[in-house]
């Protein structure tokens, strides 16, 4: 499988390590009301989708770079490959 | 390997003493070098590595200062670049850091960064971590290719990346048509030597 470095091009899937999924980024803010409920929520409960899903990929044997990745969980084709450092961002984090 | 260099002054206790003494640098891999017909397996042991860290949010500071004291842009991702006056090869080894190389001009060679660089950014030397090895030849893509999973035919000099080769992490800077420079961490130098040099035997005639 190949993975669609946004910086670095084409590079293969085994220079990365996959962590999970992308809502991992959404980390809750311990100090909220419900925090415990949110941690708890954050910690265990995962979709499992069949079919488009968003990945944390990490690029151990590159440049160090966390990415996240979009792929068809029943093909393996990767739709999307974004630096998780800007969706971050986007989001606000 | 590169030993610890501070000089170790005299110690007093009581009435005995130790002699003083300094440890001198010695490099890994010292006396590997070996040609496979017409390519050479450089063993690269006076060249200093310097790891140059960006803080986050002095991106722009630190491009602007970088160019003021080197005259030339820092490097693209994926990409090695020289300073003007050719002393300083940068590779870039991720967003946020930029490896410096250069020959060893004394003890502390972070300091000769930290004097052209000033306080920008965050300077370490990493010189120890790294054995640093250099082919040239007519052949040297042949012998990479098995190990390497780079498409080398595609790696135009002047790119560099961060990758792995029989396992072992690697850097690898492309300097001319017929030249790689190779790094990889010192902890295993001896075993990516072995991987580079049985790569060569397995694919050519040596």
């Amino acid at each position: 499988m190949i993975i669609e470095h946004p910086l670095l091009g084409p590079r293969d899937a085994a220079e990365f390590v996959y962590l999970g999924d992308a809502s991992l980024i959404d980390r809750p803010d311990w100090d909220n009301p419900d925090g415990d409920k949110e941690f708890f929520e954050y910690l265990y409960l995962r979709d499992n989708p069949e079919g488009i899903h968003r990945e944390l990929w990490y690029h151990e044997q590159g440049d160090r770079s966390w990415l996240v990745v979009t792929r068809n969980t029943l093909t393996h084709e990767i739709l999307n490959v974004e630096l998780a450092r800007q969706v971050a961002l986007a989001m606000g984090r | 390997m590169w030993k610890s260099v501070h000089p170790i002054f005299m110690i007093l206790t009581g009435v005995d003493s130790v002699a003083d003494y300094k440890l001198e640098p010695f490099p890994f891999l010292w006396g590997r070098e070996r040609y496979f017909g017409g390519n050479y397996l450089d063993i690269v042991s006076t060249q200093a590595i310097v790891s140059i860290a960006i803080p986050r949010g002095s991106e722009d500071v630190f491009s602007s200062e970088f160019t003021i004291a080197f005259g030339t842009y820092p490097p693209e991702p994926g990409h090695s670049v020289f300073s003007t006056s050719r002393d300083f090869l940068f590779l870039w080894m991720s967003p946020d850091q930029v490896f410096a190389l250069f020959e060893r001009d004394g003890l502390y060679p972070e300091l000769t960064v930290r004097e052209k660089l000033g306080d920008t950014g965050y300077i370490t030397d990493q010189t120890d971590n790294w054995c640093q090895i250099r082919l040239s030849g007519p052949d040297i893509l042949q012998a990479m290719e098995r190990i390497c999973p780079l498409d080398l035919n595609n790696f135009p000099v002047g790119k560099c990346a961060r990758t792995v080769m029989e396992h072992l992490s690697t850097v690898l800077a492309r300097e001319s048509e017929d030249g790689f420079l190779l790094l990889s961490p010192s902890s295993s130098a001896q075993s990516f030597l072995e991987a580079i040099e049985q790569s060569f035997l397995n694919t050519g005639d040596y």
